[in-house]
């Protein structure tokens, strides 16, 4: 009887061994080929499993809650998915969170409101406020943005701790959410402020300024003697745009503030104030005045409140002196319309202008 | 059946409006997360309805509109979604021949009910 040694030696050449060889290796090869893509296609599908089912039941939620009553089985059926996915794993729990701010941004009325209350309901705002223990300033910027978009008026004390926390932009995150969260009091940051206004938050506490009514909006005086200037200058601003007559006598003494920022702010409200009262402190910051967006301003303010008759001859003596372009097209911009005198005095300065122009424009190489 | 292309780079979103409108049997829901894509669906494919956003990567909600009505003479109703406060941006949409608009957030009914009245108009 032949020995399987006897066979391989008698029967297999070099050649035959070495394609032998090659076969059996390659075939190893598309066996562990194959092997990976089942074993990764099959990850994939336990991973998408809650990722769809976590889709589909908040889709249910928002979707059919305005029908409540209609589809009250299939609403609270959707959120028992949900609680049972989020108890999974807090990557799940993260991804029903992200999704459902999503969804609550763009919704309103009932489906907002029943978004709402599974935030509440599963206790997401735990994984929210975990985030505010966090080192990491972005993850605390994070926990901060979700509950304050998921209106957590309960979690309020939580995040005012963080106006003075180190990173200015978690300060500055942290002010929003206040702003949003409670819109009765929009200037309940500003108290303490230390860091300068942002035009963002401007713009958020005026739009929720707006939506006050007369008797809730604050006087806004009480904030003009504020240590940072840019609430000042904010306060004088909304003082003027809010009608507060009361403020101008503040106001007329703060156009003299050292500050130019502030003292132009002043200026500028009392010209939307149309108030009369001041165009003589006016008039005399204009004349000690350095600053040339300060002088712009008092002459337009004058233009509007103060006595023409009075002012005519010192603007056309300040025409002639004046060697800063600004104040001068401002000055006869205002003199052009309070006589004749003024029009022929701007039509000179423009033509000034112009010559000027034309000059530099012949003179230049390119053209000869 | 009906088909409806909905154009939003907001995921979850689209996919809550697809299954509202689904469920409320309205047709087929096609949905895009740019204008890029949703100038190529209308290319080759004809719809009863588009949903736009306005702002959408690539090409906007507006240009979308532009690209329906002048490029491929179109008349297919088109609802624009757009955030609460760009009133002038709504009126050019308007002005180029969008049919309808729902201001963000908006109920789904409400959207249900548009879409409804201008199908069915």
């Amino acid at each position: 009887m032949e020995t399987l040694s006897t066979i391989w030696r008698e029967s297999t050449s070099y050649y035959e061994l070495c394609a032998l060889f090659f076969a059996g290796s390659s075939g190893l090869i598309i066996l562990g080929i194959t092997l990976n893509r089942q074993v990764s296609r099959w990850k994939r599908s336990k991973l998408l499993r809650p990722h769809n089912l976590i889709k589909n039941s908040l889709n249910t939620i928002a979707a059919l809650a305005p029908d409540i009553e209609e589809y009250a089985t299939e609403i609270q059926e959707a959120q028992q998915h949900l609680q049972q996915v989020t108890q999974r794993s807090p990557g799940l729990a993260q991804f029903v969170i992200d999704r459902l701010i999503e969804l609550h941004k763009n919704l309103s009325g009932i489906s907002a409101r029943v978004l709402k209350k599974v935030y509440d309901d599963l206790h997401l705002y735990r994984v929210s406020k975990q985030k505010l223990m966090n080192g990491n300033y972005a993850t605390v910027i994070k926990g901060i943005q979700e509950l304050a978009e998921m209106r957590r008026h309960e979690d309020i004390e939580s995040i005012v701790g963080f106006l003075d926390y180190y990173h200015e932009l978690v300060r500055l995150e942290t002010r929003v959410a206040l702003i949003s969260l409670i819109p009765e009091d929009p200037l309940i940051c500003l108290k303490s402020m230390k860091d300068p206004l942002t035009k963002w938050e401007e713009i958020l506490i005026y739009n929720k300024l707006r939506k006050l009514s007369p008797e809730q909006v604050p006087a806004f005086k009480a904030y003009f003697d504020h240590t940072n200037p840019t609430v000042i200058c904010y306060c004088i601003n909304m003082a003027a745009r809010f009608l507060q007559y009361d403020a101008i006598d503040l106001m007329t003494r703060l156009i003299f503030h050292k500050n130019d920022a502030i003292s132009w702010q002043a200026v500028n409200a009392l010209k939307m104030l149309e108030a009369d009262q001041a165009a003589n402190f006016i008039l005399l910051l204009l004349q000690k005045t350095k600053s040339i967006k300060v002088r712009v301003e008092c002459i337009e303010c004058l233009a509007q409140i103060g006595d023409t008759k009075k002012l005519a001859p010192l603007f056309r003596k300040a025409i002639d002196k004046n060697k800063n372009s600004a104040v001068t097209k401002t000055l006869s911009k205002v003199f052009v319309n309070w006589d004749k005198s003024g029009a022929k005095k701007l039509s000179e300065t423009r033509f000034k202008g112009k010559s000027k122009l034309m000059v530099s424009h012949f003179s230049n190489s390119l053209i000869h | 059946m009906k088909k409806i292309l909905v154009c939003d780079d907001d995921e979850a979103l689209i996919s809550m409006i697809r299954f509202k409108l689904s469920k409320e049997n309205y047709g087929e829901v096609v949905k895009v997360a740019d204008g890029r894509e949703a100038m190529h669906e209308l290319i080759y494919h004809d719809f009863d309805m588009i949903i736009t956003d306005i702002h959408m990567p690539y090409f906007s909600g507006l240009e979308l509109v532009t690209f329906v009505r002048e490029k491929l003479g179109d008349k297919t109703p088109i609802i624009v979604l757009s955030v609460e406060g760009i009133e002038n941006t709504v009126t050019e949409a308007f002005q180029l021949g969008a049919d309808d608009f729902i201001s963000k957030p908006f109920s789904p009914n409400e959207l249900s009910m548009r879409v409804k009245r201008l199908l069915s108009a």
